[in-house]
């Protein structure tokens, strides 16, 4: 043991018998002192390869490399920015896009959780409709924008009906395989400790797939945000999708690249917020796997 | 074989193998008096194929058996009907309602709490989590109530396991090879263990194993099954805590094995080697 | 268990239900009694403008305006009575009535024509174009052989094209066609170069034009395509006494819209800029191409729009050859103050 604290061994690295411990350190396990030395150039190696692409993309737009009708430069999209903002049409996105992709995730992924659950507790219900929800899954939504017309109008229900489409398959597939994938023999733990079906549900069942089931919402929340472009090409006046699509109608790349950069940021908040839920909800897999 | 009256829920049989089974026996099982199992001609067959052939078998509260047996004679599907994971084919089981069953791997719910392992339905409230912590401390893991089950080793998971077991009291424990994937020297302290909660709660025992040695130190009887019959009845009488190396301990061993070696062909009494005949057959 | 399953699956039905009703447009009369009329415009311009100029003020009926882009879009919200106008192509109801299982007679037809306008016929803001690429050596459609050539199908530009390729005395397998789902991506390939020549709308080229690297060899009045933006109502609003009285007085206070759009260049250009988010080159020019002034469904333009569905034909556009008047319902001609071709050119 002594020989290892000179070592300056990390505390949380694993020791098993102390004559194996010299070997392991050196081949695996990196002392304290290169840890920090590493880490730095590491951080600076994420920040600038971005910020060099970033540069290079804004030379290529001063020198004239590509023209700016292909490839509008960093200060052209920040133009743009600047241009929808000033007319309001940026602030008023957001929140009604928000609005829409959020309705349809919460009702769509609430949707495709319960039938999950439900088919993935009953074969009784997986017989009756996985086979239909594994064929109206492969359709693009996108081409059932004139069907949706049709059938929904062309307000406000028409674009969220579009996004639940879109949102409830990811969370119904995913829901389903993260409960057929636990061990029956848990569920037989429930059995003979006399736990009721609902206690079993409770206790074992929907914590154990709940990684599942975070996998499927995280897939659902970027579908919505996507599915947000083929909503609002149904009669919107507004909307991240409605700036794209007026956007791409006269030829404006600077701003198709803006509004493509929304999205970007969106689904970083996304991986954000499901990372955080992922740490309230499975903290026994944050301990597995040391965060 | 024939009918008894004691609980008239359950249905008589007499047919022992032949033909398809008709009789589905019940669980409407009730303890009435000191037996905490009592099954009369139980049969489990699946399609052709018969794995239990009318096995009669009364195990008293406060009674450690031990049931040995080659692989495939029907250990654990019999251990399985007594913790209602199965239904018999036909017969009738009396089955104290207060079973617990403690699995060859621990079967923790990686997604609760170690105290919550062992709570599980019953219960939420607070005394539910300071019932778990008696339970834990008898287990000597009174420091793991708030782990999560991934951070456990083996024996530490397999110790919750039975102090789930423990927790609702049980009147019937059945043990099925619970100390199989476990080092010796864990092996040993969780036999220890067993045994001294078992000294304390005084429940009926039921511990399917494969190991000779491990049947003789802990059981007050060891049952040989093989054929799907119950080949041999041999009462432990020695005094514990019990001396494997004594005369009298080995005398027993010998019987043992002897009949052991009539349902399994592989198993010689006089080999030593063949202490864990299961995992040569 | 049973019971847990049969009520979750409630629950999903009953979202599934919830989501499934309201959201169709109110066909019914607006709130103070006025008729409420839907009325769609592929962009947000037009009807921003009409605001603007106050044409609507005051009127015994409600506007509802509804943005749907593309033909499609449009008469689907027609057929499932989302809306009362549809905005689109003149050719447009000329490919739907050629691709309808039954024939459409006067009687059955189940939509209408009823308003067409565009600007006069100034070849500098003719609407639709067929253009090259200055690098690609083409002076006129015949040394379009063997080039590609961008167009989108369905629609006038579509016959542009086929009458573009007419007038050169080529077919299509002469040239390499080059098919877009729509007039946006065709203009894209184009101004990339992608494509060599090009048949489609003047507007999305804009760029590609003042910077020298396209030139227009044929515009609309050559290829002779009216080209005219229509709103399309269905056969029962038409048939509907109240909405029928609405629609006349929409369109007598439309026909004063025009005068106020020549007036306020500035203020029109501003709302094209906000609306669009346009550059002010093509702010000019949509200023330009956006007045006019409605069109009268005359003999002479019946004829055009009947040659255009033939050229259609021809082409293998469309499966068979409709008769385009019964498409046209000129009841409102008069009210919006119509103009014949010819009247139109004359003004010019």
């Amino acid at each position: 043991m002594t020989a290892l604290e000179t070592l300056g061994a990390p505390a949380g690295v694993p020791v098993a018998a102390p004559t194996t411990t010299h070997t392991y350190e050196r081949a695996g396990v990196p002392g304290s002192g290169t840890t920090r030395v590493r880490r730095v150039p590491q951080l600076l190696l994420r920040v600038l390869a971005p910020l060099a692409l970033i540069g290079l993309w804004q030379l290529s737009d001063t020198l004239d490399w590509v023209s700016p009708q292909v490839l509008p430069g960093p200060m052209a999209i920040l133009d743009a920015y600047r241009e929808l903002w000033a007319v309001g049409d940026l602030q008023a996105a957001l929140p009604i896009s928000l609005q829409r992709a959020g309705t349809g995730l919460l009702v769509g992924g609430t949707a495709g959780l319960v039938l999950g659950v439900v088919a993935g507790l009953s074969v009784t219900a997986e017989r009756f409709y996985d086979a239909p929800l594994q064929m109206l899954r492969t359709i693009p939504f996108i081409a059932l924008v004139p069907l949706f017309v049709v059938w929904f109008g062309i307000g406000e229900t028409s674009k969220v009906a579009l996004i639940i489409g879109a949102s409830i398959f990811p969370v119904y597939l995913n829901t389903y395989h993260g409960i057929r994938g636990i061990d029956r023999k848990l569920l037989e733990v429930g059995r003979t400790f006399d736990m009721s079906r609902w206690e079993t549900i409770r206790l074992v069942v929907v914590p154990l797939a709940m990684p599942g089931i975070l996998v499927g919402w995280r897939y659902a929340a970027g579908a919505a945000l996507l599915g947000l472009v083929a909503a609002e090409q149904i009669n919107s006046q507004a909307g991240i999708g409605y700036i794209l699509n007026t956007a791409n109608q006269f030829q404006r790349t600077d701003i198709i690249l803006a509004g493509i950069l929304v999205y970007a940021a969106l689904g970083l908040v996304v991986d954000v917020v499901m990372r955080t839920l992922e740490h309230v909800l499975l903290p026994w897999r944050a301990t597995h796997d040391g965060r | 074989m024939t009918a008894a009256d004691t609980t008239p829920a359950t249905t008589p049989t007499t047919t022992p193998t032949t033909g398809p089974a008709e009789e589905v026996l019940s669980h409407e099982a009730v303890l009435t008096g000191e037996p905490v199992v009592r099954l009369e001609g139980l049969s489990k067959s699946y399609g052709e194929q018969v794995i239990l052939d009318g096995i009669d078998l009364t195990v008293g509260r406060g009674e450690f058996v031990a049931l040995l047996g080659p692989s495939g004679t029907g250990k654990t599907t019999l251990l399985r009907i007594l913790g209602r994971l199965e239904d018999a084919s036909s017969g009738r089981a009396t089955i104290a309602e207060k079973t617990s069953v403690v699995f060859q791997e621990p079967r923790l719910i990686q997604a609760q709490r170690v105290w919550r392992n062992v709570v599980l339905a019953a219960g939420r409230g607070a005394g539910a989590r300071q019932a778990a912590h008696a339970a834990l401390a008898e287990v000597g893991l009174a420091d793991k109530a708030q782990a999560w089950p991934k951070t456990l080793s083996g024996g530490e998971a397999q110790r919750v396991g039975l102090a789930r077991a423990l927790f609702r009291e049980p009147d019937l424990l059945l043990l099925d090879e619970p100390f199989g994937a476990l080092d010796a020297f864990t092996r040993r302290k969780a036999q220890d263990l067993v045994l001294a909660l078992w000294q304390e709660h005084q429940p009926g025992v039921l511990l399917v194993t494969h190991d000779v040695e491990e049947s003789l130190l802990l059981a007050d009887r060891v049952i040989v099954l093989g054929g799907g019959h119950i080949q041999a009845d041999i009462r432990v009488t020695t005094p514990r805590p019990r001396d494997t190396t004594s005369p009298e301990f080995n005398a027993t061993k010998r019987e043992v094995l002897a009949h052991l070696s009539q349902v399994s062909p592989h198993v010689s009494p006089d080999h030593p080697a063949h202490r864990d005949y299961g995992k040569i057959s | 268990m049973r019971k847990l399953i049969a009520s979750l699956f409630a629950t999903t039905l009953l979202a599934a239900g919830l989501s499934a009703c309201g959201g169709d447009a109110d066909a019914g009369s607006g709130s103070d009694g006025a008729t409420k009329l839907t009325i769609s415009y592929q962009d947000t311009a037009f009807p921003a403008l009409i605001e603007a100029s106050g044409v609507l003020d005051g009127a015994d009926l409600d506007v509802e305006w509804v943005n749907l882009t593309g033909p499609a879009a449009n008469l689907q919200a027609l057929y499932s009575k989302a809306i009362d106008l549809g905005h689109m192509g003149d050719t447009s109801l000329t490919i739907e009535q050629a691709n309808s299982k039954t024939d459409w007679t006067a009687d059955n037809a189940p939509l209408e024509i009823v308003a067409g306008w565009r600007n006069g016929n100034d070849p500098e803001f003719s609407p639709l174009v067929t253009a090259v690429r200055t690098d690609s050596g083409i002076t006129e459609v015949a040394d379009a052989k063997g080039k590609k050539w961008g167009f989108n199908f369905g629609g006038y530009n579509h016959a542009q094209y086929l009458v573009s390729l007419v007038q050169g005395g080529l077919t299509e397998d002469d040239i390499e066609p080059t098919q877009f789902a729509d007039g946006a991506t065709s203009a894209a390939a184009f101004n990339a170069g992608e494509v060599d020549i090009y048949s489609g709308g003047h507007g999305p080229i804009l760029g590609a034009l003042a910077s020298g690297d396209a030139e227009i060899i044929l515009d609309d009045s050559q290829t002779a395509i009216p080209a005219l933006n229509v709103w399309t109502a269905r056969k029962d609003v038409l048939d509907d006494e109240e909405k029928d009285a609405a629609l006349e007085e929409f369109f007598e206070r439309m026909s004063g819209y025009w005068a106020w759009h020549d007036e306020n260049p500035e203020e029109v250009k501003k709302i094209l800029v906000e609306q669009l988010k346009v550059d002010d080159a093509r702010a000019d020019f949509e200023y330009e191409v956006r007045r006019g002034a409605f069109r009268a469904f005359d003999d002479g333009l019946l004829a055009e729009e009947q040659a255009v569905a033939q050229a259609l034909f021809d082409g293998k556009a469309i499966p068979k050859l409709p008769e385009v008047g019964i498409g046209f319902d000129p009841r409102y001609n008069e009210v919006q103050g119509a103009i014949s071709s010819a009247d139109a050119q004359a003004a010019q």
